[in-house]
């Protein structure tokens, strides 16, 4: 027969699903618990059981007291300057890296924008997992970091991550649209391109997109064959519209209401209520 | 109905108790009786579900309980100990058989969340991939081929993946028929820790022609998430519990576990709660 240890009976249920137990912690306590619930080891309110620990915690940081929530911004610092001060040394597990990424992002932590782009900028950033490298960059690339343009260069001259290079480059000028060519991706990769290319144009003026489709057509004959097919039927898409045209912002609405009405038997008739629609008046 | 559904399941539970060793049986019983009279009404909950358990065959019942005695004696917190218990003893409730076996099954999930496994298996960022999800989302049923594909590479949960289907027509996408809003959703699957706010994407794929095993959902697969209701011994797949009031008085919806799965079955459209 093995006795009852006390210990663990004093421990007891004392961090139950709701985080309002994180105010009796010190701040050391804290960090602990932030360290042990980005691992999943701890229990969460999560919306869905497989939920990401970083997304629950900071879905429930808001009802916290101001105190404790100054305290969570400090203890994601403090383990985010040991992963880095440990990068190349200690092997962590990708998830908790991402959780860690995760919960300085979605809780506002604005001086790890500049931790994270040294990490990226120094040698130990190569001694890390290749996945994690990744969940840095595209980290950086959403916090807009103000990175310029030799760092994406920098990234793209190592020869991996080339598709966040790429949205890096991009969004600095067309002169992006150049790493194109050194990308040796495949119908993976070319997808992603798709879509990063596409969100961009989306947000560009007429004459920016007619500049930016006229720089894809240049390179998309020096493009391995994935990315060079992706990139004509992107170039066709775009040459499909009205030259001069900005891409209709509400295509997807009109779809999606569309099929709405269609569940219903009903017609829907496309409206444009902005002249930027109808080709005809702009050649006009 | 209740009452003896009751009895059978403590009977269960008092049946796995008995076959640990003297030492495990002490300390594992007396952790749940002090979850079930404690303050703490989560922790309660979890253990009236352990008590009530019904899926979970009776050499897993005992792994799980021997698991969580050996995690207690090493000195583990319970409500840690539990958790790596339940663990090792994931997604061994009795499959469904083939023949009842869904063609399309679902499940919700937060927006981030989903746009982080995008991300992870594309080389877009998580930002990227949110905007790619709202766009997908936007598109109704047919996404263009590109943006469909990201989704189909992505897995369509982590773990043990709890999922749902139209008990009626499934074959059909299980959130095609019902109000596509956070109240209704939170509601009728009994997401107990979703906020009205939350937005959520309602995913379906296919099942049955994917061989994908489905499984009744246990206790340990639930680990510490109170939400989760033990149903009749001879139910096929887990209910969920409406979460009250309900004064809609939505009905229970079915519930099933799988393993990982990536989304090469996912079909569109992919909805969005409002």
């Amino acid at each position: 027969m093995t006795d009852v240890d006390p210990s663990t009976l004093a421990s007891g249920p004392a961090s139950g699903p709701a985080l309002g137990h994180l105010e009796a912690l010190t701040k050391d306590d804290l960090r602990r618990w932030l360290g042990r619930a980005l691992r999943g080891q701890e229990p969460l309110p999560r919306l869905t059981i497989d939920e990401a620990p970083d997304i629950t915690v900071a879905r429930h940081e808001s009802d916290l007291g101001s105190l404790v929530r100054k305290d969570l911004r400090t203890a994601s610092m403090e383990l985010m300057i040991r992963f880095i001060d440990e990068a190349g040394r200690a092997t962590e597990d990708d998830d908790y890296v991402r959780a860690l990424l995760g919960v300085v992002q979605r809780l506002g932590v604005d001086d790890a924008v500049v931790s994270l782009g040294m990490l990226a900028q120094g040698e130990r950033f190569d001694a890390i997992r290749v996945e994690q490298q990744a969940a840095v960059l595209g980290a950086l690339l959403d916090l807009r970091a103000p990175l310029d343009r030799s760092f994406w260069h920098r990234v793209a001259g190592r020869g991996r991550h080339l598709a966040l290079a790429f949205t890096g480059l991009l969004r600095l000028g067309m002169d992006g649209v150049d790493v194109l060519p050194q990308i040796s991706g495949d119908e993976i990769v070319a997808d992603s391109l798709y879509v990063v290319l596409s969100q961009h144009a989306r947000h560009l003026r007429p004459e920016d997109r007619n500049r930016l489709v006229g720089r894809v057509r240049e390179v998309s004959g020096r493009c391995v064959a994935a990315i060079g097919a992706m990139l004509d039927e992107w170039l066709a898409e775009q040459e499909g519209r009205a030259p001069g045209v900005s891409a209709p912002t509400n295509e997807g609405l009109d779809e999606a209401l569309e099929a709405f009405f269609a569940e219903r038997h009903q017609p829907y008739e496309r409206k444009p209520e902005s002249a930027k629609l109808l080709p005809d008046v702009v050649a006009a | 109905m209740a009452v003896s559904q009751a009895r059978c399941s403590v009977a269960a539970l008092q049946k796995a108790l008995g076959d640990l060793c003297e030492g495990d049986r002490r300390i594992v019983a007396m952790h749940i009786e002090r979850w079930t009279r404690g303050a703490d009404e989560h922790w309660s909950r979890v253990a009236r579900n352990i008590a009530g358990e019904t899926a979970l065959g009776h050499v897993d019942f005992v792994r799980l309980l021997q698991s969580f005695a050996a995690q207690l004696h090493r000195g583990v917190a319970p409500v840690l100990a539990w958790q790596c218990a339940c663990r090792k003893v994931q997604l061994v409730g009795a499959p469904l058989p083939v023949d009842r076996t869904p063609e399309i099954v679902g499940r919700a999930l937060g927006l981030g969340d989903y746009a982080r496994m995008i991300s992870a298996s594309s080389a877009l960022t998580e930002g990227q991939a949110k905007d790619l999800l709202r766009q997908v989302m936007l598109a109704g049923r047919n996404p263009p081929r590109r943006l469909a594909r990201v989704l189909q590479r992505a897995p369509v949960g982590r773990y043990v993946v709890w999922a749902t289907f139209d008990p009626q027509w499934p074959n059909e996408h299980p959130y095609g028929g019902i109000a596509r809003t956070t109240k209704f959703v939170r509601t009728a699957f009994g997401l107990g820790h979703c906020r009205p706010t939350d937005l959520l994407a309602l995913i379906a794929y296919r099942a049955r022609s994917q061989g994908l095993e489905l499984r009744r959902p246990t206790v340990a697969d639930a680990e510490s998430h109170a939400w989760y209701r033990p149903c009749e011994r001879h139910d096929l797949h887990g209910w969920t519990e409406p979460l009250p009031p309900n004064p809609g008085r939505l009905p229970r919806q079915p519930e099933v576990v799988h393993a990982e799965l990536s989304g090469e079955g996912l079909i569109f459209p992919v909805y969005s709660t409002c």
